[in-house]
């Protein structure tokens, strides 16, 4: 699919790198999405709406990424039970918000895949263009 | 998916990717239920129930098991976005050429008269 915006090495590396892996690997994330739509050709899939499946998914991830984070730093500071009780609770929301972008990311593997395969079916059945 | 897609290897591994998730939310679950047991430690802690090295030795153990279940789910999330790359992948090379009969993987395939 030509013209998206991020090479493949990005999909990996766009974890690793600070900051930018707050919003590279939702970028790709929302490239694939709208370039796996089966009823589109090469061309216009660009502007297209990305389904909120990938939002939430981004957003819980994030969120429990910042609570987590938050978390081990209090327990690493914690010196009396008041503070133990912050980090501890810190630690449950961010388990909590794990726990839900787990479920929405099952999800978004799921229905991109089915477009997917889906796409590659409408492909192979499409007649073929000339040689490239 | 028929033999006429020659691409079906480079597509996500779903299935995988999916367990590999499962896993993920149910290590979440499990960490949050270690955690709100550690909780609940702490907190006959505060209320001066059961003040003695077995119940803090209690409160440490649940915290550190929470935090291995948390760093395997954090391995599982790892391996299972790869699925990611793999559809970047797919993504850009499969669908580049629609000419699947004569492509695998991006490159012509030998003895193909269409490059």
């Amino acid at each position: 699919m030509p013209g998206l915006r991020y090479a493949s090495a990005w999909a990996a590396g766009g974890w690793f790198v600070p900051l930018l892996n707050l919003f590279r690997p939702k970028q790709v994330a929302n490239d694939i999405w709208r370039a796996s739509d089966p009823q589109l050709h090469s061309d216009g899939w660009h502007g297209r709406d990305v389904s909120p499946w990938l939002h939430w998914w981004w957003a819980f991830w994030v969120a429990g990424g910042v609570f987590g984070n938050q978390a081990a730093f209090a327990q690493m500071q914690a010196d009396t039970v008041s503070e133990q009780f912050r980090a501890s609770s810190l630690a449950m929301v961010a388990d909590i918000l794990f726990a839900l972008g787990a479920a929405f990311a099952i999800a978004v593997v799921s229905v991109v895949t089915l477009r997917q395969e889906a796409r590659a079916q409408a492909m192979s059945n499409a007649p073929a263009l000339a040689p490239v | 998916m028929t033999a006429s897609d020659p691409y079906r290897s480079l597509r996500p591994p779903a299935h995988v990717a999916v367990a590999l998730l499962a896993l993920c939310l149910i290590a979440g679950a499990v960490a949050f239920v270690l955690e709100m047991n550690h909780y609940g430690v702490l907190s006959d802690l505060h209320r001066g129930v059961g003040l003695d090295p077995g119940d803090l030795s209690h409160a440490d153990a649940l915290t550190r098991s929470a935090d291995v279940v948390r760093f395997g789910a954090f391995l599982a999330a790892a391996t299972a976005f790869s699925c990611l790359v793999r559809a970047r992948i797919a993504t850009s090379r499969a669908w580049a050429c629609r000419v699947c009969a004569t492509h695998r993987h991006g490159r012509p395939v030998a003895g193909s008269s269409r490059s």
